[in-house]
């Protein structure tokens, strides 16, 4: 107990305190309302995504707030790294890793819209972020890289570098970069978990549920993605689904599938939406509360929609109830980071939404 | 001034025809807080429907909020006008959608000029990713040949005819590409190296042919990596300055519209605030009925304003509050103080609200607030300072039109410090004047000799007694707020009342006694038994009587048990009054604490000083020490200071006799804030 308050009491109160300035749901209201994107932007002038309203009125491109916005979130991780010892500090160093792994992904579909589907890719890089992550490598060299050798190279001593060597060549005669992205996210949640794992007894419970139903969202997302791909009606391979979700792993998915038909795979028949049901099922056994949620909704993709939405609810709950309860623990640190992440990603998607005018209702499903 | 304003409660019945001309006036009179008639007792309110349809009210205040969110997007802002005139207050749809055509231009324009810096923020990232790219390069002639292993960068390197070059380069500019001519002064064809995006490839291509580019292998001079990042990078400035204008032609946009935008805002608030005001009126086929608080010494120029609005028969009630059909209804209360006191009531507000017809503690707490800080921070020369950056904020809170309060507080401090440091002969911690009470520096540094203060023991003293002083008048007004209310049995028996006050003032002369004695004697056990063993005793009886005068209104019966309860909760009450009323008063000595502490600092500064420069006028250096030793003591002291005065205030003055449990009045004006 003693240890704990000397570790989190400092961390604990700054988070608080840093989420007590997070947007009022009136100020998200007025959002939604606002008539035009430049209102829209204007009320966001007094709050902590001011720097959004001076990069749009400087330049008038959304993506540049964002993009600076993204750059201050990463920083309150990497400030964070000042206030903890280990084995904490390399729990949140792990978690910092999706925002590398984002700019990945990113200087990768840009190589691949270039280098394979020969797409231009004029200025688009122009918002990625550059500076040092975790490990080194130049974005730039990696979109420029003619060829996979290049690539790997770019990469330096990075972990991609093998990723990509051993994952590309599969990416670019499939013109999918799928595989590529799963592995990305399983060696971050290797990373994740592993740290979780050297925690002590109560952080490492909060943080391996947390990471659960993060994971469980990420699950959710690729098998939406699989549903929509060519790829849908071929067998769902149970090898891309990621392990250790708090209701969708590759083991609870199968043994769901064999006591449906008798195996334990999904047929080529209608095989993503039944992997699809079946994770609906096991995403109501395990998040009792939210069946009613996941349950209604008319069309599929309003039913999709509803589900990421549900989950992206289990995550804001599991992040109330650490605020609720014991304040010296990474709870407070994962909430922190968890209600910052979705606020965010409330704020833009609004901001799109009304860059591209849709209705109040669509906007509010979406959130 | 020394009580809250009493208060009537409006009830009026007028036809509807006069809804909208009655809302007018009321909003400009500013004196009523809307009471929703639903909220007064009685059974007659079932057929009555709201006057105002709430969709009408939430369009106003929308378009309002609208015109607000494109003032503030002028560069300064466009300044709310003031609304001295109430206008009709009310406006047609047509006028509605007039309003909301014009925000709608005003969005489009807005848009439009976005949408502009947007394309031109496109072209900027384009340029800066060849920029990007030639950064890569370590020749940029060499990466000309290696320019296809590059993924969407194409380097070329050929001759144009000298006259024909500056034709090309205007033609190429629509295109995010770099050209680069070599020095010629032979004046034959120039050679050139052009950097452009391999997409552009099928647009270029035909230009190169039309000037009759031909592909060459240049010399070693002239078309390097710099000359092509400058290039670039003058180009990126040309369109950020684009990008710029753009701004700047929005701002004259709303140069031009400030105008029609800040009376199309006032227009609106108006409007909201008389739909806000007919939204609590509630109507029957042919009238309108309304409720309101309204302060007494207003009520004749309301009734007045009513009359004279209506143009039918009009019925107007007043009600007293807490009686009649206004028995449940809290009472807002209202401050009433005079200017010079006005910045003290947000200091009683910030802690709560007073009870309606309770004392108004605002002169109180002005007085003890600054006699506090005086003492505290008694130095004139760093009163000046609070006083002057007090000034400036209510200068700079005015000129952004910022409530200015705090700011008069600070300066108010600085005058109680200027006063007190006059008193104590304390300038930037120099005597520069003779003090007019005692030398507060001398004896904290144990150099006084002469006078009634000479020790530290002697301003704790003072400060005891000070503190003593304020707790009495802490009682004082508890006891009148008591008599007010005809609270009679807590007036005699509470801890804050006659038996408490009693027994607080006999344990002070008690504890005085014992001091001039040398801690050695006390008063006579008959005189210590009459003074403070005969209402510790009374204390005993509070249980019972109270009991008896009020257990039978509540319905409870006697059980035997309860003769424990009594004795419990008088044995702590008295540690609470004992113990309590002694911690309040000791609680004064960081009066002392913190005045000693001022004193103190500044001594050390000075004797840091004369270690820099021990004899003679004092070095540069040593200045610095001094100057930068009484900016960190105005700081820290003023601060800690403030803090405490408030916290004394709020702690230990208000516990004796505030019930904040008031509500404030807030009557919807012209000048109604949200």
């Amino acid at each position: 107990m003693a240890n704990a308050l000397a570790r989190y009491a400092f961390l604990s109160a700054k988070l608080k305190t840093r989420l007590s300035k997070e947007l009022p749901s009136e100020l998200i209201d007025r959002l939604i309302k606002a008539r035009s994107l430049p209102e829209a932007i204007m009320l966001l002038r007094d709050t902590a995504y001011a720097p959004i309203e001076k990069a749009y009125a400087d330049t008038g491109d959304l993506r540049a707030g964002e993009a600076i916005i993204q750059a201050r979130e990463l920083e309150l991780y990497t400030e964070l790294f000042r206030f903890l010892k280990e084995p904490e500090l390399s729990f949140v160093r792990a978690l910092s890793l999706r925002f590398e792994l984002e700019k990945v992904k990113h200087a990768l579909r840009l190589w691949f819209d270039a280098v394979v589907r020969k797409r231009s890719i004029d200025g688009k890089s122009g918002y990625i972020y550059r500076p040092l992550i975790a490990h080194r490598f130049d974005v730039d060299e990696v979109i420029r890289a003619p060829d996979i050798e290049t690539l790997v190279k770019a990469f330096g001593r990075s972990p991609y570098a093998e990723i990509a060597k051993r994952e590309l060549p599969a990416a670019v005669s499939g013109r999918s970069l799928f595989a590529f992205e799963l592995r990305l996210d399983r060696y971050y949640y290797d990373e994740a978990f592993a740290a979780a794992a050297r925690l002590d007894s109560r952080d490492r419970l909060i943080a391996e549920r947390a990471l659960g139903v993060d994971v469980d969202m990420r699950n959710l997302s690729w098998l939406m993605r699989f549903k929509a791909s060519p790829e849908a009606a071929k067998d769902v391979p149970l090898n891309a689904i990621l392990p250790r979700g708090k209701a969708i792993d590759p083991q609870a998915l199968a043994a769901a599938a064999e006591e449906r038909q008798g195996s334990a795979a999904f047929g080529p028949a209608g095989a993503a939406g039944a992997a699809l049901t079946v994770a609906l099922e096991l995403l109501a056994k395990h998040y009792g509360h939210f069946v009613a949620l996941l349950s209604r909704g008319g069309d599929p993709a309003a039913r999709l929609t509803m589900m990421e939405g549900a989950l992206r609810q289990i995550a804001l709950a599991e992040a109330e109830r650490s605020l609720a309860g014991f304040p010296f623990s990474i709870g407070v640190v994962l909430a922190y980071f968890t209600k910052r992440r979705e606020e965010l990603r409330a704020v833009m998607t609004i901001l799109y939404a009304k860059n591209y005018s849709l209705p109040e209702e669509r906007i509010r499903s979406a959130l | 001034m020394i009580f809250t304003s009493p208060m009537k409660l409006l009830a009026a019945l007028a036809l509807s025809g006069d809804a909208d001309a009655i809302a007018t006036e009321l909003l400009r009179l500013g004196a009523l807080e809307l009471v929703s008639l639903k909220e007064l007792s009685g059974d007659w309110k079932s057929g009555l429907s709201s006057a105002e349809p709430q969709a009408n009210a939430a369009r106003i205040a929308e378009l309002r909020a609208r015109a607000e969110l494109f003032m503030d997007m002028a560069q300064p802002p466009i300044r709310r006008p003031e609304l001295a005139d109430a206008g009709s207050g009310a406006l047609s749809q047509a006028e509605l959608d007039a309003a909301a055509k014009l925000l709608d231009t005003v969005a489009a324009e807005v848009n439009g000029l976005r949408e502009r810096q947007k394309a031109l923020q496109d072209d900027i990232l384009k340029l800066d990713e060849i920029r990007r790219q030639i950064e890569a390069f370590d020749d940029l002639k060499a990466g000309a040949a290696a320019s296809s292993t590059y993924s969407f960068l194409s380097i070329r390197a050929g001759l144009v005819a000298q006259d024909r070059l500056e034709r090309l380069a205007k033609e190429l500019e629509g295109l995010p590409s770099v050209l680069l001519p070599s020095d010629n002064t032979g004046g034959g064809p120039t050679g050139v190296v052009l950097v452009a995006m391999k997409r552009d490839a099928a647009r270029i291509e035909p230009l190169l042919e039309r000037f009759g580019w031909e592909d060459a292998k240049l010399p070693d001079t002239g078309g390097g990596k710099q000359e092509a990042v400058r290039e670039l990078g003058a180009k990126v400035d040309a369109l950020r300055a684009r990008q710029a204008d753009c701004g700047s032609e929005l701002q004259g946009f709303f140069g031009g519209k400030a105008e029609r935008l800040s009376s199309l805002w006032a227009e609106l608030r108006v409007a909201e605030l008389a739909a806000r005001l007919r939204s609590s009126f509630s109507k029957t086929e042919r009238t309108v009925l309304f409720s309101g608080w309204i302060p007494a010494a207003k009520a004749a120029e309301v009734e007045a304003g009513i009359r004279k609005a209506a143009t039918g028969p009009c019925i107007i009630e007043w009600m007293q509050p807490r009686q009649g059909e206004a028995a449940e209804l809290p009472v807002p209360v209202e401050m009433k103080n005079p200017a010079l006191l006005k910045p003290f009531e947000g200091l009683v507000r910030n802690y709560a609200v007073p009870e309606y017809g309770s004392v108004d503690p605002t002169p109180f707490v002005a007085l003890a607030y600054l006699a506090m800080f005086g003492l505290m921070f008694g130095d004139a020369g760093h009163g000046l300072v609070v006083a002057l950056l007090g000034i400036v904020g209510i200068a700079q809170a005015r000129r952004l039109g910022k409530p200015d309060g705090l700011f008069k507080v600070v300066a108010y401090c600085g005058g109680a410090a200027i006063v007190a440091g006059m008193l104590f002969g304390s300038y930037f911690g120099v005597e520069l004047l003779p003090p007019l009470w005692f030398d507060y520096h001398a004896v904290v540094n144990g150099l006084a000799t002469a006078g009634g203060v000479r020790s530290i023991y002697d301003i704790l003293g003072i400060t005891i007694r000070f503190g003593m002083a304020v707790l009495g008048t802490g009682f004082l007004l508890n006891w009148i707020n008591l008599i007010r209310k005809r609270d009679w049995f807590t007036l005699f028996m509470d801890k804050g009342g006659f038996l408490g006050g009693w027994i607080y003032g006999a344990g002070a002369w008690v504890a005085f006694y014992f001091v001039a004695h040398d801690y050695k004697g006390l008063p006579p056990t008959s005189l210590l038994a009459v003074l403070l063993g005969l209402p510790s005793l009374l204390l005993a009886a509070k249980g019972p009587l109270e009991f008896l005068l009020h257990g039978k209104r509540n319905a409870k019966r006697f059980k035997p048990g309860m003769i424990m309860d009594f004795i419990m909760e008088w044995i702590v009450e008295l540690l609470e009054i004992y113990s309590g009323y002694l911690a309040n008063t000791l609680s004064f000595m960081r009066v002392a604490g913190l005045g000693i502490a001022h004193v103190s600092l500044m001594t050390a500064f000075f004797q840091i000083a004369r270690m820099i420069s021990p004899s003679g006028p004092l070095s540069p250096a040593a200045i610095a020490v001094l100057v930068l030793g009484n900016a960190l003591v105005i700081a820290l002291e003023g601060l800690s200071a403030g803090i405490q005065s408030l916290r004394l205030n709020y702690y230990e003055f208000f516990s004796r006799y505030f019930n904040g449990s008031g509500k404030a009045y807030r009557p919807i004006s012209l000048r109604y804030k949200d």
